[in-house]
Order: C-alpha cells, then structure tokens, then sequence
C-alpha cells in the first residue's frame, strides 16, 4: 500500500486515492477531424515506462482534489507531487 | 519405551511442575508447561510424526521451528479445528488435541503407506501424463480427495479477531541476538520502536546456543535487554508475532497471536505497521543435505536437535551421528554430549574443518573428516549411516570403502540459509556469497536494512555488532540522535562454512531435495531432461519448495542441484520470488476488519491481501514489475508476446474461450458508453473498427 503526499492533506495511505491516469494526455479535436487512428491513439494507447511517470491522482476519500504525482513504476517510490495548476514537476533521473 | 528415555532429568526452559495431557493421533501423552508440540511428542517417543505428501512415507520431526517440512497437524474439533499447524510452533496447553494430516487413521500406521511402493511410477509432474486419457476430468474429483493435507473448519470461527494500526520510527523484525541489539540501540537512541518476534520467549538462537555476551551467559543479557526494552516509554515489545508481508513504503502486516488465557480473549490480532525506517533481524535457517534415504525419522538439523536438548531438554535420540558442512554444528555435537547423548562421530564433509574439528576431537568427539553421508539404514526409525570418502571438493567419492555409524539421530547441517523472505518481497536483491554458501541481501534499500545471520553473518559476535549499528542508524535517520552506549561484544565463535549441497549420486536410491513434498533429486534431473532450465519451471513442475513451509529447507539445494545439472553457476540460475504473506495467515485474521460482512471468509481475506500489496494487485495502475527490459514499453511488450497491440481496458478478456463480464467487452455497452461520454460522431465506427481489428 503507497503512501501518498497530498499536496493538500498530508501523507495518506493508497486506498483513500483514485489514480486518474498518465499525465500530459491531450485530447486531439475537433471531434469530427479525428482520424480513427487518432481516437485510438487517445483511448487506448498508454506509455507505461518502467521506470519515473507523472499521473493523476484524485483524493477521493479526503479533500476531493486532482493532483500530479511523480512515481517510478518500478520501485513505486513517490518522487514529488504538485498541485493541479502548478506546473509539472520535473523528473529526475 | 518409557518417556523418561527421551526426557532429560534437568535443565530446559520447561516448568516441571506443570504438567499438561494433551493427545496425539487419538492417543493421550504429557508433557510440561513451556513445550511445543513437537518437543513434547519427541519426549514421549513419538517417532513417526507425519507422513508425507504424495508417497505417504513415515517422518519425523526435522526442525525446530517455522522450519518445519514433516509434521503438520491440525488441533481442535468442530469450529475450534486449526488446521495445517506445525507441530513444531503449536504451543502446548492442557487438553490440546492434534491429529496429523494427511494420513488415516494415524501417522504410525497409515493405510495409504503402500502407495511407496508405486514411487516409480510417480515422479515429478506424473499426472500431467497418466491421467490424460481418456478425460482428466474423469480422475480430477479423486485426484484432488487424495492431494491435499488438512481439512478445512466447516463451522463459522467462534473466536474474536483484531485488528490494529502503529507507527513508528523503527521497526525491529526478529527478537533474535541482532534483533534485540538494534531494538537496544534505537531505544537508547529515543526513537519510537517496534520490537517483533515471533517465539513465545525473545533471544531466538541465544535460548539454546551457549555463548557469554559481555561477561555474562547469553540468556541473562537476553532478559536485561528485554527488561530494558519493557521499561522504555516509547518501546513496543510484540512477542508470537509473525511478520508476515513486506508492503510498499515501509507497511508491514503482523499477525499477533495470544496467549490462550481465556475463552474469550482476542485469538489473534492484525497489525498494519507504518514504519519509518526497518531492520530485518529475522535470522537463518539450517539447510540439510540431500544423500540417499535422508528422509527416515530421526534425521533432523542440527539445531533442532540442539534446541530440543538444550531449550526443552529433550534427547533427539539416545546414539547421535552429525554430518555437516560447517562449524556450528559442532556446537551442536557439543550440547549434546554435555547433556549425556552419546555423539558416535562429527562426519565432515571438509577435508580440512579447522579449529572446530580440533577441539571436538580433544572434548572426545571423533570426527571424520573429508567424509560424506552414503545412505541412511532405516525404514520407519534411523538406525545408522553409511560413510565414504570423499573426493577433494566433494564432487565424487574418493574409495569404495564404506564405513557403517549406529545410530537413531542424525544431524545434518549443509550450512545457513538467510531468511530474507521479506526483503525480497518488497523488492531487495539477492547475490550469491561462496565464502558464506549463501544467498545473502546484495544491498540494503533507502529505508530497509538486514542485520545478523539476514544479512548472512552467521557468528554471533558479528550479529550483535551488525544488530546494533543497524538500530544505531536506522535511528538515527529518523532523527533520534541520544547516545546508545558500547555495543555488546561476544566471546567469538567459529561460522566456517563451505558449500556442500548434494552427497555423489547414487542412482539406486532416492535422495529427498524437499520433504514437505516428496522431491527428490531425480525428479529435479527429470524436470531438466524435459528441458524445464528456469527455477520457476522447475518449481512449478516439481512443486519442490511449494506448500506450508515454502521450500524454507529445500529451496537453496534445489537452486543448487539446479545449477549443477544445467551447469550453471548459482548466480546464474537465479531464485524465486517468495510468494506475499511470507507465513501462512489465517483467513479469519485477514478479514479481521469486517467479520460480519455479508462476503465469504476466503473473499474477505483475499480482498485484504490485496489492499496491502497497494498497486501491484490493483488492475487499474499500471506497474513495471512485469515488462523487464529498460525502457520497452507495454506497447511492445505486448506486440511481442502475442502480436497484438494493447487494449488497455479489455485486456483481460479473450472472447473465444471466457465469459464476458466486463461491460467494456460488449460491443453495444462500449457503444452507448462512447455515446454518452465522447460524443456521437466517430466513435461509434471506432468502438466496432477496435473490437474488430484488436
């Protein structure tokens, strides 16, 4: 079970926490200049890197805020995280 | 035989002034306050303990501890029934009632014993072939009655369950030496501590080996320790605490079981620990060696036949032959002949054992050095050893002149293997170290650190010095910087060890890799005739270091007969990953947190497992662990192990051959789905063009 600093909260444990997904992921638009292969690309196609990524986490059982999170895949240790609005935290090798 | 031959007149850590009746197999034995099960059985004489798990052959008791391969039993009746003990960590109480399992209608005359003599025709893996024709689903319902070793309850569990949360700064696994050093330097330190051992009593190896830690018998240090630790404010002492799981950042799950005080009183309790920083003291396990017919009661490592003689004063047996490949067992050899067991030769496989070997033979222990195990005399009890010379290096023997050892114990040691179970579960590499014949910690984590025979220093002047500099630190780290005082100092003990796994083959007879589960070293050469290479092939194919005790005595000469018959070096042939909840748990004290959620036990236990193990069970994150391989992406990953890109969401479902249930699955859901959420237009094609092209 994580441990997650929420940039609002504190350190909490994972199952107070929603994981919403890698970050940056642009929507492509408008809908009906999508190719196909585009929409795909968007819906289904992640990285998943081993190793450092940012992501989405939603607070769900606490201040009910998004916010970004850097975790390295493999040894699940929490780099740093920022709020929503701030700008990406980098990553360090 | 009177129970008087097995017990010892004096000494032990028993009260001889409580006796208790408990039964075994139907029959009513005593024994004293303070034994286990097993120790109380060996004093009544019981020999034959257990029996095996597919063969059924007669065993005895091996180990001393969680160890333990043989003798599983089940104890109680109706609701109360516990079943899959070891006899060996079954505390005794006045009324305890045990069965072994596996076996009917007792251990000592099993009806299902003749099915040794259809050991040929079972080797590893034989029901991937027997039972294929004409339907495997014709032999499954009798195949699965007669596998399996107890029965599970069929009443609801009366008994009350906990569970708790702590944090802390320094967590302590393991009451042995190392672990009672680092507990001392962190409270000194004035660090908030958890101090977890899983015995009855802490000092772990210091109740029966003999050593003086500064100036004093090792016990009486053991228990100014322990008062120290009790009076400290910030100090918790958790005593048959079993540290089952090792989870992300630093989460360890304890199950704490009582004492049986009342009827009433919590059974166990279930710990979640946040800690800080970790010291793993968690100790080593002797590792016997694999020769022919080493599975005859009355062979059994030599620490546990140490630990019965000098903790419960029990005689393993009345005539002892050692065999070893390492120093500590001529400690061993040594208390037991103190304690009036004849000890017939110390059969050492080095050709040059050093000090040790020296002084035994001046105490008048002959040794017989350069020699190795050729086969065990006995069927349903030891009654001797063949010894021949061996080769130098140990790979051959070097005459035929075979030399016969009377004798009714056997002690083995092959060497220590590290319990670093759950260093490896929360992601600790391993190496392999020659000078040590073990796999030991490569480095410690950011957060975790091993200490003591964990970290594969074996002596016990090095665990202390290890112990307390481990607790001095992981203290330190968190902040707690008061002075801890001189580290304790032992009187120095020789840990010599040189690798020795396997006696020369001997092709007439079996010789037993893994006990709990009837491998035997032609099974693991049959396993790598059928091109099985990979451990976990291995493993899998002949469940060697599977089931209850999880290979804790087989796994490293698995590895090593491995390694030998690929010829790979050991390093090479790498190990498995230890499987989460590292001792087994009950299902009750998993779902502690809600016993009267409407969900079965076994869902309930399941569901907790996985909310400690975090992310890795969660199907949603993503984790690296399964893509090795740098940077290679799940993209790739994918494309190359089955030729198809990744549906994310629908992975994990294949619509030829299961059911659908996820309702990403169904094409008219992922449609009003896309409907609703993205918007009309090009989805709709989309959703269907995926389903089809995917």
């Amino acid at each position: 079970m994580l441990r997650i600093p929420c940039p609002w909260c504190g350190p909490r444990d994972e199952p107070e926490f929603r994981w919403g997904g890698e970050v940056p992921l642009v929507r492509p638009g408008p809908p009906q200049a999508v190719t196909e292969s585009a929409w795909a690309e968007y819906l289904f196609m992640r990285d998943n890197p081993k190793g450092l990524v940012r992501e989405r986490w939603l607070h769900t059982l606490g201040c009910r805020q998004w916010f970004i999170v850097v975790r390295n895949t493999a040894t699940h240790e929490i780099q740093a995280t920022s709020a929503l609005g701030d700008p990406l935290p980098e990553i360090r090798p | 035989m009177s129970a008087n031959a097995w017990r010892l007149d004096s000494g032990g850590r028993i009260d001889r002034t409580q006796r208790l009746s408990f039964r075994f197999d139907g029959s009513a034995y005593q024994g004293f306050a303070g034994d286990t099960l097993a120790s109380a059985l060996l004093a009544n004489g019981v020999r034959i303990a257990g029996r095996s798990f597919k063969l059924h052959r007669p065993r005895g008791l091996f180990g001393s501890w969680c160890e333990e391969p043989n003798t599983i039993v089940q104890i109680g009746r109706g609701a109360d029934l516990v079943p899959n003990l070891k006899a060996t960590q079954v505390e005794l109480f006045d009324g305890l009632d045990a069965r072994s399992v596996n076996c009917w209608p007792s251990a000592r005359l099993d009806v299902f014993a003749p099915l040794q003599l259809l050991a040929g025709l079972m080797p590893a893996g034989f029901y991937y072939k027997t039972f294929m024709w004409p339907n495997w689903h014709w032999f499954e319902p009798l195949v699965r009655r007669a596998a399996g070793l107890g029965v599970a309850p069929t009443l609801p569990d009366p008994d009350r369950y906990e569970e708790r949360y702590e944090h802390c700064d320094v967590l302590v696994i393991g009451g042995g030496p190392a672990g009672l050093a680092a507990a001392l330097a962190a409270t000194r330190a004035g660090a908030r501590i958890v101090l977890v051992d899983d015995r009855p009593v802490l000092g772990g190896a210091l109740q029966w080996e003999e050593h003086i830690i500064d100036g004093q018998p090792a016990l009486h240090w053991v228990s100014a320790v322990e008062s120290e630790l009790r009076a400290a404010a910030r100090t918790r002492v958790l005593q048959r605490t079993t540290a089952f799981g090792c989870y992300d950042h630093n989460l360890v799950a304890l199950c704490e079981r009582s004492e049986r005080t009342s009827p009433t009183a919590v059974r166990e309790r279930l710990w979640h620990v946040r800690a800080a920083q970790v010291v793993l003291a968690t100790g080593a396990i002797e590792r016997p060696v694999v020769f022919p017919n080493n599975d005859v009661p009355g062979v059994m490592l030599a620490s546990a036949a140490m630990n019965y003689a000098v903790q419960y004063a029990v005689r393993p047996g009345q005539r002892a032959v050692f065999v070893t490949s390492c120093d500590s067992a001529y400690d061993a050899a040594e208390a037991l002949r103190a304690r009036g067991i004849t000890v017939v030769a110390i059969v050492d496989v080095r050709g040059e054992p050093g000090d040790s070997a020296t002084s035994a033979a001046r105490a008048g222990i002959p040794v017989m050095a350069g020699y190795g195990p050729a086969r065990v005399h006995g069927a349903r009890v030891t009654r001797g050893i063949e010894v021949r010379p061996l080769e130098q290096g140990a790979k051959s023997w070097r005459s035929d002149h075979v030399q016969r050892l009377d004798c009714d114990v056997l002690c083995v040691s092959g060497g220590w293997t590290p319990s670093v179970h759950l260093f490896s579960q929360v992601g600790g590499r391993l190496r392999y170290a020659p000078e040590r014949a073990a796999l030991v910690p490569a480095a410690d984590l950011s957060t975790i650190r091993c200490a003591g025979s964990a970290s594969g220093s074996f002596a016990v002047q090095d665990c202390l010095s290890e112990g307390f500099a481990a607790g001095r630190e992981a203290a330190h780290l968190t902040g707690a910087a008061a002075e801890c005082g001189v580290t304790p100092a032992a009187l120095a003990k020789h840990a010599g060890v040189a690798p020795f796994w396997a006696s020369p083959r001997d092709r007439r007879r079996k010789a037993w890799v893994d006990l709990q589960n009837d491998v035997t070293r032609g099974d693991l050469e049959l396993a790598v005739r059928e091109n099985l290479h990979s451990i976990e092939h291995v493993k899998r194919y002949t469940t060697a270091g599977m089931a209850v005790d999880q290979g804790k005595t087989s796994n490293m000469n698995a590895l090593a007969l491995l390694a030998e018959l690929t010829g790979r070096r050991i390093p090479d042939v790498g190990t498995t990953d230890p499987r989460n909840v590292s001792r087994p748990a009950r299902w009750s004290v998993l779902s502690s947190a809600a016993p009267h959620a409407p969900r079965p036990l076994a869902h309930r236990a399941r569901r907790r497992v996985g909310r400690l193990r975090g992310l890795e069970a969660s199907r949603l994150v993503r984790c690296a662990r399964r893509f090795p391989g740098g940077a290679r992406q799940i993209r790739e990953a994918r494309r190359a192990d089955c030729g198809k890109p990744f549906r994310w969401f629908a992975a994990r479902q294949n619509r030829s051959t299961r059911p659908r249930r996820s309702r990403f699955s169904k094409p008219h859901v992922l449609q009003q789905h896309a409907h609703s959420r993205r918007g009309p237009s090009p989805l709709r094609h989309h959703a269907q063009r995926a389903r089809d092209h995917y």
